[in-house]
């Protein structure tokens, strides 16, 4: 934009409002944050208190009486496999729509309409198809059935493809093509095109992809609250147990939050470049 | 209204290979399509299934076909009505907001000269958040008692609302809690825009002398119109499908102020475990979405389609 | 008609078919005595607004592709 004469007053003045948003943004984050370090007394008071004498009381109780790490380490297993999953089906998929067309756009219009679909809906048939699947050895053995780690897989994976995709076919179309022509006139055969020119290039738009999925995955709730029981429960499950049975105590509550929110946080602070340019994908050159 | 012209298509270079392209193409969507056909048919064909029987599940198993009497119960039900109104309200508050706090955001960040990359980390925070547990935290938040936010509007002396108890304003409080996690994003996508816009017609405004009014009518909002009708899309579906601040925040309550589509559906298929209802329901859902697939999503595909046509 | 074209105002006749159904279901079915003869009548409606809508739909895309032949035509008319 036009760099016009601005005085230090503009300056200031939009500085000031940028801190106020960016204080909304932030805020509740920090307000949970702060209210896990608090012990209970100062939790449930009125007017509420920013002075106290923190504790780890909230967090032992989470860790060690609740074993949230256990609940981590699910999440962990589930998020990544399914993004694993996503992204090179996805890729693959999608550099079929994107360089050869198939289907005319109607299978990718197929595809991306089932991104509408709410979950709500399929949630019934899914808890079938996987009550089933896990009653046979081979499904159980590939921990298909319910309470098991492979159904929230996917169903993750199956989530995340339509978008994913979505996103991978822009960038796959922003790849000049002179450059896959002159690998295949190398000689290389399509898939070793694939590999050595175009994924390399895509890369920026292949790891966003993953990014999504994986914040997607590690923040579902209501798949993991309805396939799981225990054995394969994510963290958004483990701190809605915190509410149901003990009533609402915020501070252990605040407490599990925070340890499930925090890792995708420093994730997605780490990928905060690659994600900006992931959002536009394509419509901005457009 | 085909997506690409029927004409025949220029082969791939001429270059010796085992497999002809269809095939090859074929092969690199097996993978994706078979996951989306088992796990997006086999459900919509269940449902479909059921919405054209009757299903109490209380009562134990699957009953026998009943025709179009589910579709005609639900489509009588004031119920239904009551919640697509609720989930129509919803989406156009949300939208709204998020759309127009957004971009205002987002010419206010496009400004300034230093700490942009701070200020992007900072945004992009709520995103990484799930619905399900902060807006857990914000009941927390949204609490009469102990509650932050009454704190401070007691400060200034505002009211301070009772906000997910009041049947009027309910909804509001989950309004601003999807507007609070995602207004950012729309703000970073419009910033992202804003970023990319090319130089060389502002600066031929500015020598003409034009107003700041009559670039951004002109110039500005038409060049990022393709950027935000795809947030508006993209918010708009999510909004429809609002489920879980409402499971969280208020269970549809207080009554069924806040009682959205989805919920409604989850109120009748997994607590009154009427799956026929809840089925027939889905299926009313899926309706809407492929109409409106058909308008908002055609023209992004063509855009795709003809760009892979080329070359 | 391209096969393209044919899936997609086939698509869209299904779509104005399953709309047709749920409006009469909501709001016209309540005028009728008898429930069958409803749904007779319904089906028949709604059948006919669908065909339409693909026969007109076919209409157009020939209509398409003889212009864009005789276009054609003409530009290999003034080469020659």
């Amino acid at each position: 934009m036009l760099q016009r004469e601005s005085t230090f007053a503009k300056e200031a003045l939009r500085y000031g409002l940028i801190v106020i948003v960016l204080g909304f943004i932030v805020f509740p984050i920090l307000w949970m944050i702060l209210t896990s370090f608090k012990p209970p007394q100062d939790v449930m008071v009125s007017p509420p208190r920013f002075l106290f004498t923190p504790t780890l009381d909230n967090y032992y109780h989470a860790i060690v009486d609740k074993n949230f790490l256990f609940y981590i380490k699910n999440t962990l297993f589930i998020s990544v496999t399914s993004t694993v999953i996503v992204v090179v089906a996805g890729a693959l998929a999608a550099y079929a729509f994107a360089r050869y067309n198939i289907g005319d756009g109607h299978i990718l219009f197929f595809i991306l309409s089932t991104k509408m679909f709410p979950a709500i809906a399929v949630i019934l048939p899914y808890f079938l198809i996987f009550r089933d699947l896990g009653k046979t050895s081979v499904g159980r053995f590939l921990g298909l059935g319910l309470d098991q780690p492979g159904a929230l897989i996917v169903s993750y994976t199956m989530f995340n493809l339509p978008f994913a995709i979505w996103l991978l076919v822009s960038f796959f179309q922003d790849i000049p093509r002179e450059l896959e022509h002159s690998a295949r006139l190398d000689g290389l055969s399509r898939m070793k095109v694939l590999r050595k020119v175009v994924f390399p290039l895509a890369a920026p738009g292949i790891a966003v992809t993953g990014v999504f999925t994986l914040i997607f995955c590690w923040n579902e709730f209501l798949f993991a609250y309805i396939l799981t029981r225990k054995a394969a429960s994510t963290v958004t499950v483990g701190v809605e147990s915190f509410f149901t049975l003990q009533g609402i105590l915020w501070g252990p509550v605040a407490a599990a939050a925070t340890i499930s929110v925090l890792p995708m946080m420093v994730f997605v602070l780490a990928m905060q470049r690659y994600m900006v340019r992931g959002l536009t994908f394509g419509a901005v050159r457009g | 209204m085909s997506l690409s012209a029927s004409i025949p298509q220029r082969n791939q270079i001429a270059v010796p290979s085992g497999m002809s392209d269809r095939w090859f193409a074929i092969l690199l969507i097996v993978p994706a399509m078979a996951v989306i056909l088992v796990f997006a048919l086999a459900p919509l064909i269940y449902a479909l299934d059921v919405s054209f029987r009757y299903a109490d599940l209380t009562l134990g198993g699957m009953g026998e076909y009943v025709g179009l009497d589910n579709y005609r119960s639900v489509l009588a039900d004031a119920a239904f009505w009551a919640s697509a109104w609720v989930t129509v309200k919803f989406t156009l508050g949300a939208v709204i907001l998020e759309m127009v706090l957004g971009i205002a955001i987002a010419f206010l960040i496009h400004g300034a000269t230093k700490g942009k990359g701070i200020i992007r980390s900072l945004m992009v925070l709520p995103l990484a958040t799930s619905a399900a547990v902060t807006g857990l935290f914000w009941r927390y938040l949204y609490d009469t008692q102990f509650g932050l936010i009454n704190y401070f509007l007691g400060l200034l002396h505002l009211p301070e609302p009772n906000w997910l108890g009041d049947y009027t304003i309910a909804l509001w409080s989950v309004v601003i809690f999807d507007v609070w996690q995602w207004t950012p994003f729309v703000a970073l996508i419009a910033l992202a825009g804003l970023q990319a816009l090319p130089r060389e017609p502002f600066e031929a405004a500015e020598l003409d002398g034009a107003s700041t009014f009559r670039v951004l009518r002109t110039l500005t909002f038409p060049m990022l119109a393709p950027v935000l009708f795809l947030v508006l899309v993209l918010r708009t579906i999510d909004c429809v499908r609002l489920y879980d601040a409402v499971a969280v925040l208020t269970r549809g309550g207080p009554g069924t102020v806040t009682e959205s589509m989805t919920f409604y559906l989850y109120r009748t298929g997994l607590k009154l475990f009427r799956m026929d209802y809840a089925s027939t329901m889905a299926i009313f859902f899926l309706y809407a979405m492929l109409v409106a697939s058909l308008f908002a999503l055609r023209p992004l595909l063509t855009q795709f389609s003809t760009r892979a046509s080329e070359g | 008609m391209s096969f393209s074209q044919a899936w997609d105002a086939g698509f869209r006749a299904v779509m104005i078919y399953v709309g047709v159904v749920f409006a009469w279901l909501g709001l016209v079915e309540r005028y009728f005595a008898s429930q069958a003869t409803s749904v007779v009548v319904m089906n028949l409606v709604a059948i006919v607004l669908g065909l339409a809508f693909f026969e007109r739909a076919r209409r157009r895309a020939r209509r398409e592709r003889a212009r864009a032949e005789a276009e054609v035509r003409a530009l290999v008319g003034e080469q020659a």
